[in-house]
């Protein structure tokens, strides 16, 4: 049982790569990376805001507890 | 930061210089015992003989004495060495920039533990000096002493601080984490 990250899964459905939504929405590659990969312990809203505002979707598309 | 850079380079230095140089300390000393190492002009008087001893040794120390004194003198020497070693290590690591990491809550924790493990083998390195310096003393005149004095409780008290230091250091880490993985 566990949190999973299923934004590259939304990336792909949009087209959208990886270092246009970082500059999107303000963060590194790198912590793009991060939070890709489930390494992240934690999400704050502001980014979560940002990253469904700009792949128009809920928060529910990326983040998935299976 | 480049503060802290520059003074623990400073530092680095001062470790190094003194692990090379307490084993040369050592020998000398040992091989101008009884007699004091003295230098600069008598500011550093340095002697590897417990104060308890100095008035019982009632012979010339061979060189076969010279020589066990050294190797029980190796036994705090070898932990004052680990101790300068994570020393250099800790500040080679300040050095890069790097204060909240795993790697530096080893070395001061390390550290801790060397102190406090230099004073529960103090007993035995006092005693077995004591065999070392009196062990060809005439018949009857052999003498051992354990010391246990204020000193010793503090370098404890030390040891035990520095160990909750780096337990503290290991919260510290785990926030820095915490935050570095928070996106």
């Amino acid at each position: 049982m566990a949190i999973i990250v299923n934004l590259d899964v939304m990336l792909a459905k949009r087209k959208i790569r990886s270092k246009e939504l970082a500059e999107a929405i303000g963060i590194t590659e790198q912590n793009l990376s991060i939070l890709k990969t489930g390494k992240a312990k934690a999400v704050r809203l502001a980014t979560l805001d940002a990253i469904c505002k700009y792949l128009d979707c809920q928060p529910g598309d990326i983040l998935e507890f299976k | 930061m480049d503060k802290i850079k520059r003074v623990s380079l400073i530092f680095r230095f001062i470790f190094q210089f003194c692990f090379f140089a307490l084993p040369i300390i050592y020998i000398i000393a040992w091989a101008t015992t009884p007699g004091d190492l003295v230098m600069a002009g008598g500011v550093i008087n340095l002697s590897f003989i417990p104060p308890a001893y100095t008035n019982k040794i009632f012979h010339s120390l061979s060189v076969y004495d010279r020589l066990f004194g050294f190797a029980v003198s190796a036994i705090p020497m070898a932990i004052e060495l680990y101790i300068l070693y994570s020393l250099i290590k800790l500040f080679k690591l300040y050095e890069k920039g790097e204060i909240f990491t795993s790697l530096n809550v080893n070395h001061i924790r390390h550290i801790g533990y060397a102190l406090l493990i230099s004073q529960i083998l103090n007993p035995i390195y006092e005693f077995l000096m004591g065999v070392a310096l009196t062990l060809h003393n005439p018949p009857g005149k052999g003498f051992a002493a354990i010391g246990f004095d204020l000193t010793n409780i503090g370098i404890i008290l030390i040891a035990l601080i520095t160990l909750l230091i780096s337990w503290v250091m290991a919260e510290a880490c785990k926030l820095r984490e915490e935050q570095q993985l928070t996106i």
